[in-house]
């Protein structure tokens, strides 16, 4: 069993650098790179183990020189994307080759946060338009991402708010900026709304592009969270993003998304983070604040989070190194309850303990068995054994023990360990690449693999 | 040291001999097939026999050893072949086709496939070549040589009952045949010596001739220059029965296999027989056989499949003229008058499909003979459960057709002859080009009254534009402007969408491949994706009228499908769309970019190589028919 780092305690520890010495093994590098990332193959999880926690976060965080032109080829394959199924494919083909990880989990994160309302009559390259702009802003200011993201012309039109007249502001989407993007339920009136509403006026989305109509501008002077004067859009985001109820509503977030959603933070364990937020630092130095911490590396994090239906495929196939079919793994996740660039409230996808109700726990079953089908467009590309044996596992048992390494670290239970080893050697009929395949989809279904 | 051979000198134990381990020149023939990437998809067993057998056939040639012959005249193989057969592929004529396959382009091109390159790279491809080297090397000719003079006498393969296969193989030189196999017998008792393992070789005397075994689930026997190679000790004994003994039994003598032989062309270079009813419950040919409960689908195979359920065989013949190949396929079975699927049948003589349509920049045309008042009369009985197609199909039709009665004023106001036209598009530089390019397509139907019904027909179609533009407005897109156009002296109605706010013109919107377009000539209403098609279409058929003594163009009797197709002017489309079908395979195949490209570039390749298809199906008082001409271009 890996070591484990002590419990943070008290809380005004718990944001401090982790210190390798209280044990840093592959159980809390594969922790750390499920985290940033989706899913660690062997060499990520072998460089992580070497180079030690805070090394290997500098890694993350660091520009990376290959990104540039990644992004830039994904961004011109993709622009032929038009179709919602096609953008959802490109994504997740993005997410599985990135040079960088930590910015596509935070697309995922802000998409979510950010999330569009009704795509139906929204042209998918619009959605495509909003993700890029995600991605742009993803580490960056909190008041120039909501400021870019909220008035890119698919969050508009998909909130009903194409058309922001000084006669009839667009009170609906005002709501969803304030209740979901920004300082969250119970922290504004509806006076706020109201003004927030007109602080909007004169945005139109016309022909698929955002135009600013000074003459359906309401220039009054408004008064929001105890400001007044003529706050227009700018102001109205850089208002938003300095308030401690928004700060902190990011900070929470981010909190259930990086270290645990089993239970609420203490508030004076989100205060150091919200306030980091309000003095102006980037989304990514607060990220990494907290993926450097104590608490990131100790129970109170390890696997305290179920994974969506995202992180729980790509966590199984980004191990295999190898490409798979992104379109059909696009209606998989359809069907697992998480469409990219279609979620299903303002309020983002649930996460927690929605994931795994029972139904949506025998379609990841159906799923699982669908991935490893040999005969599936995905099981054609998936070869277990042939991983196995590019790093070294060429007999059968330790092809199973490589297998449990790569997808658990080798952290679970002795019993149902010795169990699976067993039931892998003894596969009857079935060669080892089937026996393998069913390894595979059996520790899918593990318990402890639901978790990130 | 060899281990010494047995000769069981007991036919029953021959015929029956337990499973045991093959020597190991089997085992390396038997492992490579089953490891090699392309057998590996093929999970039926009996490729890897046929495949297999082949290879042993090969191997056989290319041995050297004291000359043997033992020549006689060769009766065709059905002769000898049991009438349980449920397949049966006969190659009379097999250096027709490795001419064409084995020749040195075509090789080149087949090494240019990916899946050789992956083939190639495995190691057990090198263990191959290794071996051919050897044999070529020893024997003084070129593999390819080698397979020619191998299959060049004929070859059958048969499949029977209990998954047994047999495979024969008329070998132009039967003293070499005869050499192969004392090498092959020698291999194998020198690896199971060196196994210290007793000699596998089996022999045994029957019917006069000696067959051999090398391993489990094997048995053959040379007879002259013919050899027999089964999977089934027991199917190579009724054989030899049946050579002895011609009042046993023999598929050549099947009145069923009889009738098959005579409803294809003779002489061809290949001919494949199948008796439908036999056939174990294959789940593919099940699949085949379902009745869609989707109205297109339907519509279009319901007579096709109603055919092949009834029929109790179906014989395919390959005939290759010059650069031509034709594919004939026949069947016994019809579908019924009392059938629900006669829709699809021309119950008067005369009666039948239009030729095809042909236009400048055709991709596609296909021309039917659908009773469309008959299919839609039959609707309930065919789709029971109404399925969601349908019922949206109806629901828009009643918009269209407001207060006519679907069945009789409207499908009954159209004739059966129906033709479907796919077109390359040249598009205008004053409009300017998409970013991807769609083929421009049109439906033609013939109305029984045009002047009272085309009217009708407009209404119904401008109804249908103005619901696509209150939808596409909801939705924020630009809708669609209404115009008339004339071409000659038909008016017809165009519908398109304004290109003077595009700032790209070089990489339109998809949306600017459709210019959709309705427009009468004579009889026929056209029903178009672009304008362009449609004038096309009108200048075609005005000139098919005109060249009709009748005025009325004449149909192809008994045929029920007509599909043409330019092949290469679809691999032209392809290409000029590459990088949009790349970016597809990409995310559809999850293939990187290099072998998405490799795959597009091999289709555009196979298409360009096959220039024309044509394929036509015909009801005959006797039975189905469907010939498949393909023309190739052979680099």
């Amino acid at each position: 069993m890996a070591q484990t780092s002590s419990s943070p305690s008290p809380l005004q520890d718990a944001w401090q650098l982790f210190d390798p010495a209280e044990g840093w093994n592959l159980k809390w590098a594969g922790h750390l790179l499920r985290r940033v990332g989706f899913g660690p193959t062997w060499p990520e999880l072998q460089k992580a183990l070497s180079q030690g926690p805070q090394k290997t976060v500098d890694s993350l965080f660091q520009p990376v020189p290959e990104a540039e032109a990644f992004n830039a080829q994904m961004d011109q394959w993709d622009s032929s994307a038009t179709t919602l199924p096609a953008l959802r494919a490109w994504q997740l083909r993005r997410m599985l080759e990135t040079p960088q990880p930590l910015v596509e989990k935070m697309t995922l994160f802000w998409q979510s946060h950010l999330a569009l309302g009704n795509v139906r009559n929204v042209p998918p390259p619009l959605i495509r338009d909003y993700l890029r702009t995600i991605r742009r802003h993803a580490l960056g200011r909190l008041d120039q991402l909501l400021q870019a993201v909220v008035l890119q012309p698919a969050m508009l039109l998909s909130h009903g708010a194409e058309a922001n007249r000084k006669a009839r502001p667009s009170e609906h989407f005002a709501h969803v900026l304030l209740e979901h993007f920004t300082v969250g339920p119970g922290a504004f009136t509806e006076k706020d709304v109201q003004e927030t509403a007109r602080a909007l006026t004169g945005r139109f989305v016309l022909r698929d592009e955002l135009r600013f109509i000074e003459r359906e501008y309401d220039d009054g002077p408004k008064t929001l969270f105890g400001q007044t004067g003529p706050i227009g859009a700018e102001e109205l985001f850089s208002l938003l993003a300095r308030q401690p109820a928004t700060a902190k509503a990011i900070a929470r977030k981010l909190y259930r998304f990086f270290i645990s959603e089993a239970e609420e933070p203490a508030e004076a364990l989100l205060q150091p983070l919200a306030e980091r937020l309000i003095q102006g630092q980037t989304i990514g130095q607060v990220v990494e604040t907290m993926v450097r911490s104590k608490c990131f590396f100790s129970p109170a994090a390890y696997r305290r989070r179920v994974k969506g239906p995202v992180e729980w495929a790509l966590g199984l196939l980004r191990p295999m190194e190898t490409l798979v079919p992104t379109e059909p793994l696009g209606h998989a996740l359809v069907e697992l309850g998480q469409a990219l660039g279609e979620p299903p409230t303002p309020a983002g996808w649930s996460d927690g303990a929605h994931w795994i109700t029972p139904a949506l726990l025998l379609l990841r079953g159906k799923w699982a068995q669908q991935f490893w089908a040999s005969g599936s467009p995905f099981g054609q590309k998936l070869d277990p054994v042939g991983l196995a044996q590019r790093h070294g596992a060429s007999a059968p048992s330790a092809q199973a023990e490589f297998l449990l390494q790569l997808y658990l670290q080798g952290d679970m239970p002795a019993e149902m360990r010795n169990k699976l080893l067993r039931e892998s050697q003894s596969a009857g009929r079935q060669t080892s690449a089937d026996a393998l395949r069913r390894l595979c989809q059996t520790l899918a279904l593990l318990p402890e693999f639901q978790l990130v | 040291m060899a281990a010494r051979e047995a000769n069981t000198g007991n036919p029953a134990a021959f015929f029956t001999h337990p499973a045991s381990q093959p020597p190991s020149i089997l085992a390396f023939l038997g492992g490579w097939i089953k490891k090699a990437p392309f057998f590996k998809r093929h999970t039926y067993p009996h490729f890897r026999w046929i495949w297999g057998g082949l290879w042993i056939g090969f191997c056989l040639l290319e041995g050297i050893g004291p000359a043997l012959a033992a020549s006689e005249a060769m009766p065709p193989v059905v002769q000898w072949i049991p009438e349980d057969a449920l397949l049966v592929l006969e190659v009379p004529n097999p250096r027709e086709v490795l001419d064409i396959v084995l020749a040195p382009e075509i090789l080149q091109q087949i090494q240019q496939l990916p899946a050789w390159k992956n083939f190639a790279a495995a190691p057990n491809y090198r263990e191959l070549q290794q071996g051919v080297q050897f044999l070529e090397k020893s024997l003084q000719i070129d593999w390819v040589a080698g397979v020619k003079k191998f299959l060049g006498g004929g070859l059958t393969i048969s499949v029977h009952p209990k998954e047994a296969l047999l495979l024969a193989v008329d070998c132009e030189d039967p003293e070499m045949l005869q050499q192969l196999h004392e090498l092959l017998r020698g291999f194998a008792s020198i690896e199971a010596a060196k196994q210290k393992q007793a000699n596998r070789v089996k022999s045994t005397e029957y019917r006069g001739q000696t067959c051999w075994s090398f391993g489990p689930q094997e048995a053959h026997c040379l007879i002259g220059r013919r050899l027999l190679l089964t999977n089934k000790p027991d199917l190579l004994k009724q054989v030899l029965d049946r050579r002895a003994d011609a009042k046993l039994g023999r598929l050549a003598d099947s009145p069923y296999y009889q009738t098959a032989r005579r409803a294809t062309a003779e002489p061809c270079s290949a001919r494949l027989y199948a008796h439908l009813k036999a056939l174990p419950g294959v789940p593919q040919l099940q699949k085949v056989l379902q009745t869609s409960s989707e109205p297109l689908p339907a519509l279009l195979f319901t007579g096709v499949v109603e055919s092949l359920r009834r029929s109790t065989w179906l014989a395919l013949s390959l005939r290759i003229e010059g650069n031509q190949a034709v594919l004939q396929a026949a069947m016994d079975g019809k579908p019924s008058e009392e059938s629900l699927a006669k829709f699809a049948i021309a119950s008067d003589p005369g009666q039948g499909a239009l030729p095809p349509v042909e236009t400048p920049r055709v991709l596609a045309s296909v021309s039917f003979y659908r009773d469309l008042h008959g299919f839609y009369a039959a609707k309930d009985k065919l789709f029971p459960e109404r399925t969601g197609g349908l019922i949206f199909f109806e629901n828009m039709m009643g918009i269209f057709f407001t207060g006519r009665d679907l069945t009789e004023e409207v499908f009954g106001q159209l004739g059966p002859e129906v033709r479907l036209v796919v077109a390359a598009q040249d598009y205008d530089p004053a409009i300017g080009t998409p970013q991807i390019q769609l083929p421009a397509f049109a439906v033609i139907f013939r109305m029984k009254e045009p002047d009272k019904f085309f009217e009708i027909v407009e209404e119904a179609w401008q109804k249908a534009l103005g619901l696509v533009n209150f939808t596409r407005g909801q939705q924020a897109l630009p809708g669609l402007i209404m115009d008339k156009g004339i071409h000659g002296q038909t008016k017809y109605t165009v519908a398109y969408f304004s290109a003077k706010d595009e700032k790209d013109r070089k990489a339109l919107d998809v949306r600017f491949n459709f210019r959709p377009t309705l427009a009468r000539t004579g009889p026929y209403a056209i029903i178009s994706s672009t304008e362009q098609l449609a004038c096309d279409l009108i200048d075609a058929l005005q000139k098919e009228l005109k060249q009709s003594p009748t005025g009325q163009t004449l149909p192809l009797s008994g045929v029920h499908s007509v599909a043409v197709v330019r092949s290469s002017q679809i691999a032209s489309l392809l290409r000029t769309n590459r990088e949009a079908l790349v970016r597809q395979n990409m995310v559809e195949k999850g293939n990187s970019r290099s072998a998405a490209e490799n795959e597009i570039d091999m289709l555009i390749t196979i298409l360009g190589v096959v220039e024309n298809l044509k394929l036509q199906i015909a009801s005959k008082s006797d039975g189905a028919q469907a010939t498949l001409e393909a023309k190739v271009q052979l680099p």
